[in-house]
C-alpha cells in the first residue's frame, strides 16, 4: 500500500480500520479455535456417554443373540444426528448387528475397523461387558459434520461484525477532521495566506479543549513563530525607512548638486540616449531643451557648423560611449533650442559599470561665448600691443643701426659704444616682447600646433645645423645622435624648442666641451636629451628654471642676452603636446635637459589621420591638405565612394604616409607646411614605386603651365579650389582611379 | 647695373625714412615711398618698382587688400611684394604666401639687413 501523498486523515482512518479488523480477526479466530476444540471434545465424550449406555442396553441382547433387540437399540440411535454408523460385534469381533444413518455398513470384522481408522469421524470402540466378561464391542461413528456447520457459522458471524465494525469505525473516523486534521488544515490556510502578503497580523484559530495536545503545541508555536516574525518584519521595515530617509537625503543633495551646478550636465546611457538632464544645461540651451530627455543627444546637439555633427554616434566625442580616453575634454558648438548655436566647452566622461564595462556618458558643458568674447578683446589687444610697441621699436632700432653702422659718418668711439648699448638692448627689448607674445598664444592654447607626423631624427639633424654656427663662435661641438622615429608633433614648435635648448646649452659651455643630443622611445612617448658639459644648475633650481624669468644667477639672462623666457616657452610648448620637460644636473659636471613628446600612433582624437576603413583592398586616397575643414569634406565625398583615404596636414607627413603605403591616387595642396607641393612631387618622382602614381593637384590658383610641368606624376590633373565643385572633383578622382586600374589591367595582360 | 627701384608702403613716416635711409645707403637702391595703400596703388603703375616693401597693419587699405588690388591691375601683377610685418606667426605666414606674397620681413628689422634680406627674397644675386 502506498502512504505517500495521502493525507493525514486519510491515513488515520486506514490504520484505524486495520486495526479494527486485524483486532476482530484475532479475537474471532481465537474463539473459533477454542470452540472447535471444545465442540470436538465435547462431541467425543458424548460419543463415550451414548456407547457406554448403549453398551449396556446391548448387554441382554447380545447375551442371547437376539438380534432384533440389538437392531432395536442401534436404530435408537437415529435421535443422534450426528451418529452416522454404529455396529455390535460378538466376541468373535464379527459384526452381530450394524446401522447406517443413510445407505448400508457392512464392515468385514472388528480389527479391520480399528486398523483402518475413517479421518473426519470420531469413532468410539467400546466394549460390552456381562458379568465380568467381555461379551463383544460396540463401534460408534459419529460425523465431525456438525463441527463444521457450527465453525461455517461462526465465520458468518465474524464477517458480520467485521462488516458492522467497520462501518461504524469508518463513521467514527469521519470524525477525524475535527480533531487533527482540520486544525493543520487551518495553519496550512493561516500560513498560505500570510505567504500571499494579505495579512501579516493574521494568527491561527486558538485550539479547542477537544484539540489534541500536540496539535495544540503545534498551533501555539506557529502563532508564537508568526510574532517573531512580525517582530523582525516590523525591525527592517524601521531599518528600510532609515535607509531610504539617509539615502533620499543623499539623492536629494545630489540633486541639489546637480540642480545648482552652474554647466549643464547630460546623463547618456550607451546608444547616446538623454536620460538627464539638469536645469543648467535647458538654461543654456533654452527651456524647449527639456525636450531632450528620452531622445539621442548626438542627432540634436551639435550645431550645424561643427563637424562633430557629421560623425558617427560611436565616433563623436562628445556622444561616444566607447570612446578612449573616458575623459574627454574640448570645444564645440551647440544647437541652442531656442535657435541660433552657443560655443561651449565639454567635459565627457565615459561611465562604467561594477565590470568595467562602459554603461554612459556624463556630458558636462559650459556656455563659453563670454570667454571667447574676451579671449578675442585679448586677443585683438595683444596683437594691437605688438603692433603698437613695435611700430616705435622699429624706428629706434633703424635709427640706432644706422647710425652705429658708421654708414652716416663716423662717431668717436665713446659715441659708437653708447650706440651699441642702445642697439643689442633694443634687440633684446624686442626679443622679449615676442617670447611673451609667443608664451601667451601657447599658454592660452590658441595657437593651435600644426601636428603632423614628424620624423624624431630630422628634427634632432635639423636644430644641430641651425645652432652650429652659434656654438662655433662659441668654440663649442654640438653632436647628434639621431634615432628615427615618427612623432606626433609640431615641426616648427619642436625645432623652436630644440634650438633654445640647445642655445642654451652652448651659452653655458666653457669653450672646447661638447654638447650631445639624443632621444629614445619609451611607453609611448620618445624621450629627447640634451646633454652639455657646463657648470651644471644647483638643485634647488632645476624646477624653478622653467617659470617665467627664473635663472639661477639674474645676471645671466643679461651677460647672456637671453629673455628669461626660453625655457618657459619649451615647456609650454612641450606641455601643449602633452610632454613633459626637466633638467638632470650634477654641479659642475653639466646638465641634461630632457622633454618627452608623443610617438605617431595612429591617434584617437583626429580620426582623418588614421586608414578610415580597415578593408585595405580598396582604393587609398592620400589627401595632403593643410586645411582641415577642407580635407574633411573632401575625405567625407570620397569616402562616400567607397574609397579609402588618409589625411595629412604637411609635405613631410605626405612622405611619411608614402613610405607607409603606396596611394592610389594623391590629391595634393601646393602651399604646404614644411614641405611644399612642389618639392613633395619632387621627391615622389625618385621614388620607383611612387613616381607614377595618379595625382590631383588642387590648389588655391592657377598652376602655370611651366609649373604644370614640373608637378607631373603619373595622370595628373589640375584642379583650382574655387573654380571646380565638390561634384566634379570627386568625379575626376574616380576617373583617375579607373584610368590607373585600367592602365595595370593593360600591363598585366601584357 | 641700374640700381633697383624699391617702393615702400608704410603709414608710419619713420619707419620709411628709416627703411629708405637703409636701403639706399647700404645699396644705393633708388627708394619711393607710399603712406598709405591707396597711394601705393597710384604711384606703382607708373613708377614700375622692381619690388614693393608693403606694410600689413595699415588704416584704411591694409597690406593684403592692396597687395590683391596690385595684383589686379595687369600692369603691377608682376612686381613682386613682401610684407613688413609685426605679426611673424606660422599661421600668418602660411596665409601671406597663399595669397602670393612672395616673402616676409619682420619688424623690427635691422636696417643694415633689409637690403640683404629683400635680395635674397627676391634671388638679386
Amino acid at each position: 500500500m502506498n502512504f505517500a501523498g495521502m493525507s493525514i486523515q486519510r491515513r488515520l482512518r486506514l490504520i484505524i480500520m486495520m486495526t479494527t479488523t486485524v483486532a476482530l480477526l484475532l479475537a474471532g479466530g481465537a474463539s473459533v479455535v477454542v470452540d472447535f476444540v471444545s465442540l470436538g471434545q465435547i462431541t467425543e465424550r458424548d460419543m463415550n456417554t451414548l456407547a457406554s449406555v448403549v453398551s449396556i442396553d446391548s448387554t441382554a441382547p447380545l447375551t442371547f443373540r437376539d438380534r432384533d433387540a440389538a437392531r432395536e437399540i442401534l436404530t435408537s440411535l437415529r435421535a443422534k444426528p450426528a451418529v452416522i454408523e454404529a455396529a455390535i460385534f460378538d466376541r468373535s469381533g464379527l459384526p452381530f448387528v450394524t446401522y447406517a444413518r443413510q445407505g448400508s455398513f457392512a464392515p468385514g470384522s472388528l480389527r479391520d475397523l480399528r486398523e483402518s481408522p475413517q479421518s473426519g469421524h470420531i469413532e468410539v470402540f467400546n466394549d460390552i461387558i456381562f458379568d465380568g466378561e467381555e461379551i463383544g464391542t460396540l463401534y460408534i461413528a459419529a460425523s465431525r459434520d456438525i463441527v463444521k456447520m457450527r465453525l461455517r457459522q461462526y465465520v458468518l458471524i465474524l464477517g458480520g461484525i467485521l462488516v458492522v465494525a467497520l462501518v461504524v469505525t469508518f463513521i467514527l473516523s469521519s470524525k477525524l477532521p475535527e480533531v487533527v486534521s482540520r486544525p493543520i488544515a487551518g495553519l496550512a490556510g493561516v500560513a498560505r495566506e500570510i505567504t500571499r502578503g494579505d495579512n501579516h497580523g493574521l494568527r491561527a484559530d486558538e485550539p479547542r479543549n477537544s484539540t489534541p495536545s500536540e496539535i495544540r503545541d503545534l498551533i501555539t508555536a506557529f502563532n508564537q513563530m508568526l510574532g517573531e516574525i512580525d517582530r523582525h518584519r516590523n525591525k527592517l521595515e524601521i531599518q528600510v525607512q532609515e535607509r531610504t530617509a539617509e539615502l533620499s537625503i543623499v539623492l536629494d543633495r545630489n540633486q541639489a548638486i546637480l540642480d545648482s551646478a552652474g554647466e549643464g550636465i547630460f546623463g547618456l546611457d550607451l546608444d547616446g540616449i538623454v536620460t538627464f538632464m539638469n536645469p543648467s544645461a535647458a538654461s543654456i540651451l533654452g527651456s524647449a531643451g527639456m525636450g531632450l530627455v528620452g531622445r539621442s543627444l548626438h542627432a540634436h546637439i551639435h550645431a550645424a557648423t561643427c563637424p562633430d555633427r557629421t560623425l558617427p554616434h560611436d565616433d563623436c566625442r562628445v556622444c561616444g560611449a566607447r570612446l578612449a580616453p573616458s575623459v574627454r575634454i574640448g570645444r564645440g558648438k551647440f544647437n541652442r533650442f531656442d535657435g541660433g548655436a552657443v560655443p561651449i566647452e565639454y567635459t565627457s566622461s565615459t561611465i562604467v559599470d561594477d565590470r568595467g564595462k562602459p554603461a554612459g556618458v556624463v556630458v558636462t558643458f559650459r556656455d563659453i561665448s563670454e570667454r571667447l568674447a574676451m579671449e578675442k578683446m585679448k586677443d585683438e589687444f595683444v596683437s594691437t600691443v605688438s603692433h603698437e610697441l613695435r611700430t616705435p621699436l622699429t624706428s629706434i632700432r633703424g635709427a640706432l643701426g644706422l647710425l652705429g653702422s658708421g654708414l652716416l659718418g663716423n662717431v668717436d668711439q665713446r659715441a659708437q659704444r653708447m650706440l651699441d648699448i642702445a642697439v643689442s638692448n633694443t634687440d633684446r627689448l624686442v626679443r622679449l616682447i615676442n617670447d611673451i607674445l609667443d608664451l601667451e598664444r601657447i599658454d592660452s592654447g590658441r595657437v593651435d600646433l600644426n601636428r603632423g607626423m614628424v620624423d624624431s631624427g630630422d628634427l634632432m639633424i635639423e636644430a644641430t645645423e641651425g645652432i652650429q654656427d652659434f656654438a662655433e663662435r662659441a668654440g663649442v661641438t654640438v653632436i647628434a645622435d639621431p634615432s628615427h622615429l615618427s612623432l606626433w608633433a609640431d615641426h616648427d614648435r619642436i625645432i623652436q624648442t630644440l634650438t633654445n635648448l640647445l642655445s642654451n646649452a652652448v651659452k653655458f659651455s666653457p669653450s672646447g666641451t661638447t654638447i650631445l643630443l639624443n632621444g629614445s622611445a619609451r611607453d609611448g612617448m620618445y624621450t629627447f636629451a640634451i646633454e652639455d658639459e657646463g657648470r651644471g644648475i644647483p638643485k634647488e633650481h632645476l624646477e624653478t628654471i622653467f617659470e617665467r624669468f627664473q635663472q639661477v644667477d639674474a645676471s645671466d639672462s643679461r651677460e647672456k642676452g637671453g629673455t628669461g623666457l626660453g625655457l618657459a616657452i619649451c615647456r609650454s610648448i612641450v606641455a601643449a603636446h602633452g610632454g613633459r620637460i626637466w633638467a638632470e644636473s650634477e654641479e659642475g659636471k653639466g646638465t641634461t635637459f630632457c622633454f618627452t613628446i608623443p610617438l605617431y600612433e595612429i591617434p584617437a582624437d583626429s580620426p582623418d589621420e588614421r586608414p578610415v576603413d580597415a578593408a585595405y583592398d580598396r582604393p587609398a586616397v592620400l589627401i595632403v591638405e593643410d586645411d582641415n575643414d577642407l580635407a574633411r569634406v573632401i575625405g567625407a565625398s570620397l569616402q562616400a565612394n567607397g574609397l579609402r583615404t588618409r589625411h595629412v596636414t604637411s609635405g613631410r607627413c605626405a612622405l611619411a604616409a608614402c613610405k607607409d603605403e603606396v596611394p592610389d591616387v594623391v590629391i595634393l595642396d601646393l602651399i604646404l607646411p614644411e614641405m611644399d607641393g612642389f618639392e613633395v612631387v619632387q621627391w615622389m618622382r625618385t621614388q620607383a614605386r611612387l613616381a607614377h602614381v595618379p595625382l590631383v593637384v588642387y590648389t588655391a590658383h592657377e598652376v602655370s603651365p611651366s609649373d604644370q610641368e614640373r608637378l607631373r606624376l603619373g595622370p595628373t590633373e589640375f584642379m583650382t579650389k574655387s573654380r571646380v565643385s565638390p561634384e566634379e572633383f570627386q568625379h575626376r578622382v574616380v576617373e583617375l582611379l579607373a584610368a590607373m586600374i585600367a592602365a595595370e589591367e593593360v600591363q598585366g595582360a601584357a | 647695373m641700374q640700381p633697383k627701384k624699391i617702393l615702400i608702403v608704410d603709414d608710419e613716416d619713420h619707419i620709411r625714412e628709416i627703411a629708405s635711409v637703409s636701403l639706399e645707403l647700404t645699396r644705393g637702391w633708388e627708394v619711393s615711398m607710399a603712406g598709405s595703400g591707396a597711394d601705393a596703388l597710384r604711384i606703382a603703375p607708373q613708377l614700375r618698382p622692381d619690388a614693393i616693401l608693403l606694410d600689413v597693419m595699415m588704416p584704411g587699405m591694409d597690406g593684403p587688400t592692396t597687395f590683391r588690388r596690385l595684383q589686379d591691375d595687369p600692369s603691377t601683377r608682376d612686381i613682386p611684394v613682401i610684407f613688413l610685418t609685426a605679426k611673424v606667426q606660422a599661421a600668418d605666414r602660411r596665409r601671406f604666401t597663399e595669397l602670393g606674397v612672395r616673402s616676409m620681413i619682420a619688424k623690427p628689422f635691422d636696417p643694415l639687413r633689409l637690403a640683404i634680406d629683400v635680395a635674397a627674397a627676391l634671388e638679386w644675386v
